[in-house]
């Protein structure tokens, strides 16, 4: 149907009928903003609580972005991953210490890698969640084909919950800087399809852990 | 004659007499109840997060008109194509010509109610395109050939041991009792398909019009990959799902999980904004959005509106006494329990079988509009359907010539109530009227009968009331 056809079509189906409700609503004042975190350290101890209440997940904090890369590199070793999918700026200029992995370049090697190993854009405190931005430097594969997951977080980019967040997109939609796409992840893939069991690790990494950086 | 109450009525019948279905249902509705209830208080208080969300909708949907407009505008800034479909058919046709100027041969689909409406699975496949139904419910049920049971689960009629005879007969798995073990063989077989699909197919949870983004909730990532792997994203979007800004968002992610499976929130939130930007080197090349109205735009222009609102937890199935006893199969369409009662009467639904019955699908105790995220007043409207219902010649839906119905037939009682021998000549006709074939039928779709009719037979009108000389 033609686009104008159909808006007109609204527009008459609106004016046909309204209500009370609707005239309150419309005329009240936007909601105040509620905020429960105060301090960067009272964000990070929320986000900490809530991803305990994840499935399996592992939370460890770290001083900088070398010791983020030295727990993953023993994180990696551990497991014995060959190969990774490596994604995000502050994880990749030590371009050497990543030697000893296979770096997925492709879609075809991100699929086949051991394990994603992404930096987080933002982290939500009160869900315990990541988000993730997509760039040129970030394919939303990495996060989403291999089988296990590490997410570096900076602390500085933690903000309390999805309507920061939400914030923060809206802002970078004024500055003609809205993503594609943005990935909010909380926790390991996860399915109850069969007799409400739950199973993880369905399509997306059964297994995901957080690294807090600073 | 067999009327749309007499089959809702069969089909219930059926469900109930099934050993399995009791004890799944109730294993389920039981869980997503406790769920939402342990929930939802550790995110707010509920009256209040219930309200913020309610209101969300209430402004969005008073401002479709612009919303729509701006959607529109939007979406096409960031690169993506925006089509409007009046009806299902309209929506299959614009899916298929997308589908065919990009020479499309596999399409893979993530769970949304809104495709489920439009049955796009069949049309494609009778045009040579092969959809593959990906999130683990709908892939198991789109194998045995049948519907979604429930908005949230939807193979929630199986059991585990059916889901694994499936697998067998169908993908030559062998037999297991183990729940990941069927999980991974799904994994593995669907695996493929994202990885060659041409075309991914979604809905949305909210549309933004200010941004032109598109919204995902899910649980198992199948959402991302068709967002992410296939080089064309279509999304099929009623066109209730529109908001105005980003921050109406979250009040309203803030009950949908906790209201559906009783999380805080779910494993994956997808926040969509177009094709992929340049440089970028996964993410659709091409994206498109399908606005539809099938219906919706009728049920905006009166006091149906509030249904409007729903954003698909399934919890007035879980609460839902009717739901409960019978499954969502029973109701014979796209939407079961106390929404689908509401909804599927009013949206052009062609598969529905009996849609004009399930308005009598309800006892009326307002669990359902308790649960409700959004406050919907489900039992109001499934009264008002009642005494706006008529049995229309195609078996379908009516609200003008019910408004008629309704009319005469209670101008009749109140004419009738007026004298004892205007209501003795009253009854008189009524108990001819009763004795002709077809009548009975008919009458329950009438106040005040329609009320009572599925509860109970229709007794023969009195022969005699007591106080008749
Ligand atoms: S009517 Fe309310 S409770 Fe039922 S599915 Fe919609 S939002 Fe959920």
């Amino acid at each position: 149907m033609e686009q104008a056809l159909f808006l007109q079509r609204i527009k008459s189906a609106l004016s046909r009928y309204s209500t009370e409700e609707e005239a309150r609503v419309l005329a009240a004042p936007a909601r105040p903003k509620t905020g429960f975190a105060t301090t960067l350290e009272a964000k990070i101890e929320r986000f900490k609580a809530e991803v305990g209440e994840l499935h399996k997940v592992q939370v460890v904090r770290v001083g900088n972005w070398d010791q983020a890369r030295e727990t993953i590199g023993r994180m990696l070793g551990e497991r014995g991953a060959t190969s990774i999918a490596l994604a995000g700026d502050y994880l990749k200029p030590a371009a050497p210490f990543w030697k000893k992995w296979n770096l997925a370049a492709d879609l075809d090697s991100v699929e086949k890698a051991d394990v994603g190993v992404i930096q987080a854009d933002y982290g939500l405190a009160q869900t315990g969640s990541v988000a993730l931005v997509a760039s040129p430097g970030k394919p939303r594969t990495a996060s989403l084909l291999p089988p296990v997951c590490f997410f570096a977080l900076s602390v500085f980019d933690m903000l309390e919950s999805m309507a920061s967040l939400m914030e923060e997109l809206e802002r970078r939609h004024q500055n003609g800087g809205m993503p594609a796409t943005v990935n909010v992840v909380t926790g390991p893939s996860r399915t109850a399809d069969i007799e409400l069991s739950l199973t993880v690790g369905v399509h997306g990494p059964g297994e995901v852990h957080v690294l807090l950086v600073g | 004659m067999t009327t749309p109450v007499g089959k809702f009525r069969e089909k219930s019948r059926e469900a109930m007499a099934s050993p399995l279905l009791g004890p799944a249902l109730k294993n389920a509705t039981d869980k997503f109840i406790a769920g939402r209830l342990g929930t939802l208080p550790q995110l707010g208080e509920p009256e209040s997060l219930k309200q913020e969300a309610r209101e969300v909708k209430v402004r969005c949907i008073a401002r479709l008109d612009q919303l729509t407009a701006q959607f529109a505008e939007s979406y096409r800034a960031r690169g993506g194509q925006v089509h409007f479909a009046a009806d299902a058919q309209e929506a299959r046709q614009i899916l298929l010509s997308i589908a065919r100027e990009n020479a499309v041969k596999l399409v893979a689909k993530s769970k949304s109610m809104a495709t489920e409406e439009i049955e796009i699975n069949h049309f494609l496949e009778g045009q040579g395109i092969e959809v593959v139904e990906t999130d683990l419910g709908e892939y198991i049920i789109q194998l045995a050939k049948e519907k979604p049971s429930h908005i949230i689960t939807p193979a929630i009629h199986k059991t585990k041991e059916q889901v694994s005879s499936l697998f067998h007969e169908k993908l030559g798995t062998p037999e297991t009792p183990d729940i990941s073990e069927m999980t991974r063989t799904a994994k593995r077989v669907l695996r493929n398909v994202f990885l060659k699909a041409d075309m991914g197919v979604t809905g949305a949870n909210f549309a933004v019009a200010e941004t032109g983004t598109l919204t995902l909730v899910t649980n198992e990532g199948n959402g991302r990959m068709v967002t992410s792997l296939p080089r064309i994203h279509v999304a099929v979007v009623g066109i209730e799902k529109i908001v105005e800004k980003l921050s109406d968002v979250p009040p309203l992610l803030k009950v949908l999980p906790a209201s559906a499976t009783g999380q805080k929130i779910t494993v994956y939130f997808s926040i969509i904004s177009g094709p992929r930007r340049p440089g970028e080197t996964d993410g659709p090349e091409q994206s498109h959005v399908i606005l539809l109205d099938n219906g919706r735009i009728d049920m905006l222009g009166g006091d149906y509106r509030e249904s409007l609102y729903c954003i698909r937890c399934g919890a007035c199935l879980n609460v839902c006494p009717v739901y409960q006893a019978v499954g969502g199969h029973s109701y014979g369409g796209t939407y079961p329990g106390p929404i689908g009662a509401v909804v599927t009467p009013l949206l052009h639904e062609e598969d529905a079988k009996y849609p004009s019955a399930l308005p009598q699908a309800s006892s009326l105790c307002g669990a359902c509009r308790d649960a409700c995220p959004v406050k919907i007043d489900l039992p109001r409207m499934l009264v008002s359907l009642r005494h706006d219902g008529v049995l229309h010649p195609a078996g379908g839906f009516s609200a003008r010539v019910t408004g008629m119905a309704e009319g005469v037939a209670f101008r009749f009682w109140a004419w009738a109530a007026k004298s004892p021998a205007r209501f003795h000549q009253a009854a008189k006709l009524m108990r001819w009227l009763f004795k002709l074939p077809g009548f009975k039928g008919l009458v329950r779709f009438f106040p005040p009968a329609s009320g009572w009719a599925f509860a109970r037979e229709l007794p023969e009108f009195p022969e005699r009331f007591g106080w008749e000389e």
